[in-house]
């Protein structure tokens, strides 16, 4: 019978442990030395101090991408105004890439930074999307196009500032300008019309105190008032914002949000709007289920009958018209005081910038300027995009679409989008959505909830 | 060489050994170099193409996270060295305590249950023979074949306060009707429990095929020497299933700890900050705050949790000879 060699009981490791731990150790060591040279990422590449523009599109054949998250009527609208734009200039070609938000978010520092980056990017203000890019020398800025084409002058200074950073990236709302939006969007109160007219509540609401009224009459009829879906953590914090666009003052609010030396948000107004919501939500007026619910169910509930008010924007309103028809009305969020500024969480959509890698930038601004002219605002608008161009024409609406137009435009005339809170730092979303669920919960006083949303800013703005 | 004799096996008829032996004729194995008994190189050309596939997509990604660990970087601007800064800032972060916490719930849930249930079920099933035992293991088994982002949607709609677990709840008379996702105490338990479902099938499989190869005779063995079910279990039974308790303990631990899609899809780490875990803070830390180094950071934090975790299973559990 062979002789079958048996294998040892241990294995015999490669190295001895002394001798892995020694090397490790090393590596370490000299890692400075190595690595100082040999840091991830790319500093800023020189900014080319502005070459000349220009705003005639040269006659060679041209190839722009333009890399968006726009979907449904959106990017419907945006597909259209390419097809425009190619008929009116045969030598260009536009390529447009759509990627889902959630998934456009995580690619955009990669191809934004790689050498076949988009020329047109739509990049979300503040500092998730923008600020990186803007530090990392990645965006062109717009300012020589903006006078050439007359940028300044077609939209609000306020619009505009949305997408001005300063080239370090720490704080914007000032400096250069880095995009240029399509339109806007803003948060309001949809409501069952059927439900409230049982009740005897009328619409537009006077003031808060007229709103609080008329929740706990719902509430009193053994209904749910205010449905809501909070499990995704950032529907919340849009009540949130929406009362506090009310209670504090409109500047003091952009300054905070901007990053201004010595704002804060522990201000009386931001405390007492903090105060309402809490209230609102140990009375019972929210949907109990509110923070194991998701967004689109909650939407879905609402149609159906729960709820008499939804708090949202109008990037939700296709989808209540669709399944409520007549039945839903819009009417913005009321003043504290009656007869005060339309005050309103809002904000232009997310801009388009220039890749400052980009070849054909002049081609590409004039894409851009096209995009935002009075000329397709008809376009835009049957996509969804509020108007930002003051009298820009609209298209043929639903009542529940001339509800939020009514409503959007005395916003607009009263200078009054208070941007969103979560823009303020980096980390704020991290910071602010989960207290908004914690205050809806009940397990937190809006005195801790503000102080830890002005610490985040503080540990970032100083 | 010396010639080998043949020693004739037990229950062989002798015509078969009148066949010249074959072990005479063979010439010496060549060695290419090396003492007897070392192990040679051409086995290694043999893992070659495996290996290089796990050095390129497992361990180089892993040392290059354990070089991103030492910088501040957003991921595009040029980062900056900041030595064991990270560590530091991270392990003295709150945040990263109640994950770790957290994750501890989740090795009860996802390692302790489903491992005492695969055990039970074993020990009951060992002395009995099923019919369609087959079918039970692959329908047992088959949580562990879904994708965990599939589990968590699916769950996520059962949790909901018109779900069908409050459904069953009120069939049974208990207090149903809340959101369980939405609840600041029992969302993480839950969620757990979502894991005890997955891992519960793969205990349950390892048990009862490794109960399968435990000798009858031992079990006979215990009966005669006068052993009830439980000491049969703890003398028998436990022993014998060594080295599949080190296994399963092994996967089940680990799943607990790294877990990520599980809570992100069911509740993203809320409410408030209710359900965090390593896995999610790394998510937030390189993805939505725009801190790769302190994600790279984290994630070798946990890795070594994680290998400590596992060497002492191993030590404790494993098979020793």
């Amino acid at each position: 019978m062979p002789v079958f060699r048996t294998h040892p009981t241990r294995p015999l490791p490669l190295t001895t442990p002394r001798r892995r731990a020694c090397a490790v150790a090393g590596t370490m060591l000299a890692a400075p030395a190595v690595t100082s040279a040999c840091a991830p990422g790319a500093a800023a590449p020189q900014q080319a101090t502005s070459s000349a523009i220009s705003t005639s599109v040269p006659t060679d054949k041209v190839s722009l991408t333009i890399a968006h998250f726009e979907s449904g009527g959106g990017g419907t609208a945006i597909d259209k105004l390419i097809s425009a734009y190619e008929q009116k200039h045969p030598n260009v070609t536009i390529k447009a890439a759509y990627t889902s938000f959630n998934d456009y978010g995580k690619s955009i520092k990669l191809s934004m930074s790689s050498d076949s980056a988009p020329d047109i990017a739509e990049v979300g203000q503040a500092y998730t999307m923008q600020g990186p890019l803007v530090k990392a020398g990645l965006l062109r800025p717009l300012d020589a196009y903006a006078k050439a084409y007359g940028w300044d002058t077609r939209f609000q200074t306020g619009l505009l500032n949305q997408s001005r950073f300063q080239p370090d990236g720490k704080s914007f709302g000032a400096g250069n300008l880095y995009g240029l939006a399509l339109g806007g969007n803003m948060v309001g109160i949809y409501y069952n019309k059927k439900a409230i007219a049982q009740l005897g509540i009328t619409v537009p609401f006077k003031d808060v105190a007229d709103f609080n009224a008329a929740l706990a009459k719902v509430k009193g009829a053994g209904q749910v008032p205010i449905e809501l879906g909070n499990s995704e953590q950032w529907p919340g914090n849009h009540v949130l914002s929406s009362l506090i666009a009310q209670y504090a003052p409109l500047d003091q609010q952009v300054a905070w949000v901007y990053g201004k030396k010595g704002a804060s948000f522990a201000s009386a107004g931001v405390i007492q709007a903090t105060t309402t919501m809490s209230t609102w939500a140990r009375n019972g007026y929210f949907d109990p289920a509110a923070n194991g619910t998701s967004n689109d169910d909650a939407v879905a509930r609402f149609a159906k009958g729960t709820g008499a008010f939804f708090i949202s924007g109008n990037w939700t309103l296709a989808s209540i018209e669709e399944k409520m028809g007549k039945n839903a009305g819009f009417t913005p969020v009321p003043p504290v005081t009656a007869g005060a500024p339309a005050r309103a969480t809002g904000a232009t959509t997310s801009p388009f910038g220039i890749s400052s890698k980009s070849k054909h930038a002049d081609v590409a601004a004039n894409f851009i300027d096209f995009m935002t002219r009075p000329e397709a605002a008809q376009t835009l608008s049957a996509g969804g995009y509020a108007p930002v161009a003051p009298g820009a024409a609209t298209a043929a609406a639903s009542p529940l679409q001339q509800d939020f137009n009514a409503a959007w435009s005395k916003v607009l005339t009263d200078d009054g989008l208070c941007l969103y809170l979560d823009w303020a730092t980096t980390s704020m979303g991290d910071t602010l959505f989960p207290g908004v669920q914690e205050l809806l919960g009940d397990k937190t006083t809006p005195d801790k909830l503000v102080t830890a949303v002005q610490a985040d800013w503080v540990k970032a703005h100083g | 060489m010396t010639a080998e004799s043949v020693t004739v096996p037990p229950g062989l008829t002798p015509a078969a050994t009148s066949q010249p032996g074959p072990r005479a004729a063979q010439p010496a194995a060549r060695r290419s170099s090396g003492a007897p008994g070392e192990p040679r190189l051409v086995p290694y050309l043999y893992i070659a193409p495996a290996f290089l596939l796990f050095l390129a997509f497992v361990l180089a990604p892993l040392l290059h996270t354990v070089w991103l660990s030492f910088f501040s970087w957003d991921g595009i601007s040029l980062g900056e060295w900041v030595g064991l800064g990270n560590y530091s800032t991270e392990l003295a972060d709150p945040a990263l305590r109640t994950a770790l916490t957290h994750s501890l719930v989740f090795v009860i849930t996802f390692c302790v249950l489903p491992v005492a249930v695969g055990l039970i079920v074993a020990t009951i099933l060992s002395r009995q023979q099923l019919r369609g035992l087959a079918a039970f293991r692959t329908i047992l088994f088959l949580p562990q074949v879904m994708a965990m982002v599939v589990v968590g949607v699916a769950w996520r709609w059962m949790y909901a306060d018109t779900g069908t677990v409050n459904q069953l709840l009120q069939l049974v008379g208990l207090p149903a009707g809340e959101a369980w996702l939405g609840s600041f105490t029992w969302a993480l338990p839950f969620i757990g429990l979502v894991g005890t479902w997955v891992m519960t099938g793969l205990c349950m499989v390892l048990f009862l095929a490794g109960v399968g190869n435990i000798d009858v005779e031992l079990y006979d063995a215990a009966r005669v020497d006068g052993a009830g079910a439980v000491r049969e279990f703890f003398a028998v039974t436990l022993p014998g299933l060594r080295q599949e308790l080190s296994v399963a303990l092994t996967i089940t631990v680990i799943a607990a700890l790294r877990s990520f899609d599980l809570v992100y899809v069911t509740t993203g780490g809320g409410p408030g900050t209710a359900t965090i875990v390593p896995g999610t803070e790394i998510y937030r830390l390189a993805f939505r705050d725009g801190q790769v180094g302190a994600a790279c950071a984290v994630a070798v934090l946990l890795t070594v949790v994680i290998f400590a975790v596992v060497a002492v299973i191993t030590r404790i559990v494993g098979e020793e000879s």
